[in-house]
């Protein structure tokens, strides 16, 4: 976990970061408004989370110091120890600005976000213009999330989540942005509110956290995802939601930094950085099934990725069952991710990671743009014997604030 | 109440009576308890139901049933009025819709309705635009707007 290393400094640059990103949230909103017939509006996030180890392995897996709770795989958002709370995994502040012309045809979007997990770093994570053919078609080009799950494009506003963070289980992975462009179709089918949406680009993602998930804390690889392909739709009508999506892309990394070695318990100085290795193919599916009925909700998400050629595939799924009570919100949710052997191609059936989460939330809406939450996740592991790094049983209590402005 | 020839029969009275007294229950009922959807006084649209004011102010539907372009207007969030219409009419809480909300405008899917300072500056605005529609105390009703729906 990087607060263990070189903390004064970090902790220096992100305060600094989030003043930065708080001035600039406070300028946006202050300045919305009309100017020259263009419409600027500002808005903004804030999730300020703590978390401490409850229990778990004790077993070091490379440099984290477990037991171990990945609370956000792609940010490498990482709870460790089990002595004090942590405010870094689940912690960002985000601004987002639109200017908008020709009553709102054409928009230009953009929203940085800077992450306790990355050190307050401030990362442009959209950057997307808009074009509005007619109320039911909008073109845009940019950058944007890549919406491989239901959360996707929300996964940062806490606001919008009925949890302190989302199952690790299927919401890790090791790309969230692309650059490219899509088509969205919105309309009203025989009463079902319809949105489809294609999508084509690439991206490149520089020291991926993802990957320091299972290379250290301090590793730095690269990933490349071409000729990314896709299609999302999503139907709702009354109390229920339903989303398909398909994507398909190359995928390629390469080694930066080398990885932790445990028999050294470093990192190799003489490392040389590798070039991106060929490119696999892979074809992700997901389906999510939700529903909103009187004061219950349900959320229900699979997703699968098949990588012909590759020796293994990805399996993960989450059920989430909630309750309104006036402005609490009770939710148990179990999660899990598999990932299974083809053992035609060499695949070791022993040798595949899985896990599993419960998590017991609660919200209570402190107002409409605020809420605080509490959530106990307990981690089970499901891994093969042969599976490695194996961060094992965890047990993490999180508390959050979350707020949109 | 006059009747052919003048002639006003007891039972007539007391029917009159009646209903005179249950229009003066109900409009001192709207005039305390209640929020209503309007539009401007000019404007041609003549009702909407719930399921029609929610899915304008939900971001679903752009224009009014009879055709003309349908823009909402909400009331600010610190108001007790925008809980009660989105809870009684979309079926969801301020916060739940805020939520939504949030969802949409930060994924460039929609932008949430504008807000007015109060009941007065919606009025103000909508009084001046056919294509607003807001939602205001039923007690603050006047001339300039038209009801197109009494929620409850």
């Amino acid at each position: 976990m990087t607060e263990f290393i070189g903390g004064n400094v970090k902790s220096k640059k992100l305060v600094q970061s989030l003043a930065l990103l708080g001035a600039l949230a406070t300028a946006v909103y202050s300045h919305a408004g009309e100017v020259n017939g263009i419409d600027f509006s500002g808005s903004g996030f804030l999730t300020l989370g703590a978390g401490k180890m409850m229990g778990g392995a004790h077993n070091n897996v490379s440099d984290y110091n477990c037991p171990c709770f990945i609370g956000d795989y792609a940010q490498a958002g990482v709870y460790q120890g089990d002595k004090e709370f942590q405010w870094k995994p689940d912690s960002k502040l985000g601004v987002q600005g639109t200017a908008a012309f020709d009553n709102r045809r054409y928009s230009i979007t953009a929203q940085a976000v800077a992450r306790g997990a990355r050190d307050g770093a401030v990362n442009l994570e959209w950057l997307y213009g808009s074009y509005k053919l007619n109320d039911k078609i909008t073109f845009q080009a940019g950058r944007k999330r890549l919406p491989m799950f239901y959360y996707s494009d929300t996964q940062d506003i806490g606001v919008a989540l009925p949890w302190a963070h989302l199952p690790p289980q299927l919401y890790g992975w090791e790309a969230v942005n692309y650059n490219g462009v899509n088509m969205m179709y919105q309309d009203q089918w025989d009463g079902w509110s319809t949105t489809a949406n294609l999508l084509a680009g690439k991206e490149t993602y520089k020291d991926s956290g993802y990957w320091k998930i299972y290379n250290g804390s301090q590793n730095r690889t690269d990933v490349k995802w071409s000729n990314i392909l896709g299609g999302d739709l999503t139907l709702s009508k009354d109390w229920l939601e339903t989303r398909l999506v398909y994507i398909q892309s190359d995928t390629q990394t390469k080694n930066v930094n080398g990885t932790w070695d445990a028999a050294t318990l470093s990192y190799d100085p003489g490392f040389i950085e590798t070039e991106f290795g060929p490119a696999a193919k892979q074809q992700i599916y997901g389906i999510a099934i939700n529903a909103d009925y009187m004061n219950w909700l349900v959320r229900t998400e699979f997703i699968h990725i098949n990588r012909p050629g590759l020796n293994f595939k990805d399996f993960a799924q989450i059920v989430g069952v909630g309750y309104r009570l006036g402005k609490w919100q009770p939710m148990l949710t179990w999660s899990r991710y598999k990932g299974t052997a083809v053992v035609d191609q060499g695949g070791d059936p022993e040798g595949q990671e899985g896990h599993a989460t419960t998590a017991l939330s609660l919200r209570y809406d402190l107002t409409t743009s605020s809420a605080v939450k509490m959530q106990i996740d307990s981690q089970r592991d499901q891994s093969g014997p042969n599976w490695a790094p194996n961060y094992g049983d965890a047990r993490l209590l999180t508390f959050t604030y979350d707020m949109v402005f | 109440m006059l009747i052919k020839g003048g002639i006003v029969s007891k039972t007539q009275l007391i029917f009159a009576r009646s209903v005179f007294c249950v229009a003066s229950l109900m409009t001192a009922y709207w005039s305390h308890a209640g929020a209503v959807v309007v539009v401007s006084a000019k404007s041609p649209v003549s009702a909407l139901t719930k399921e029609q004011s929610s899915e304008i102010f939900m971001g679903k539907a752009t224009s009014f049933p009879g055709g003309g372009a349908a823009t909402p207007l909400d009331q600010p969030e610190s108001s007790p009025l925008r809980d009660e219409f989105y809870t009684k009419v979309t079926g969801k809480s301020a916060s739940q819709a805020k939520s939504y909300w949030s969802k949409l405008s930060f994924t460039g899917k929609g932008t949430p309705p504008k807000e007015g300072h109060n009941s007065a500056d919606i009025k103000k605005q909508i009084a001046d635009n056919p294509n607003l529609v807001g939602y205001i105390e039923n007690s603050a009703v006047d001339g300039s707007v038209k009801v197109l729906f009494a929620v409850q």
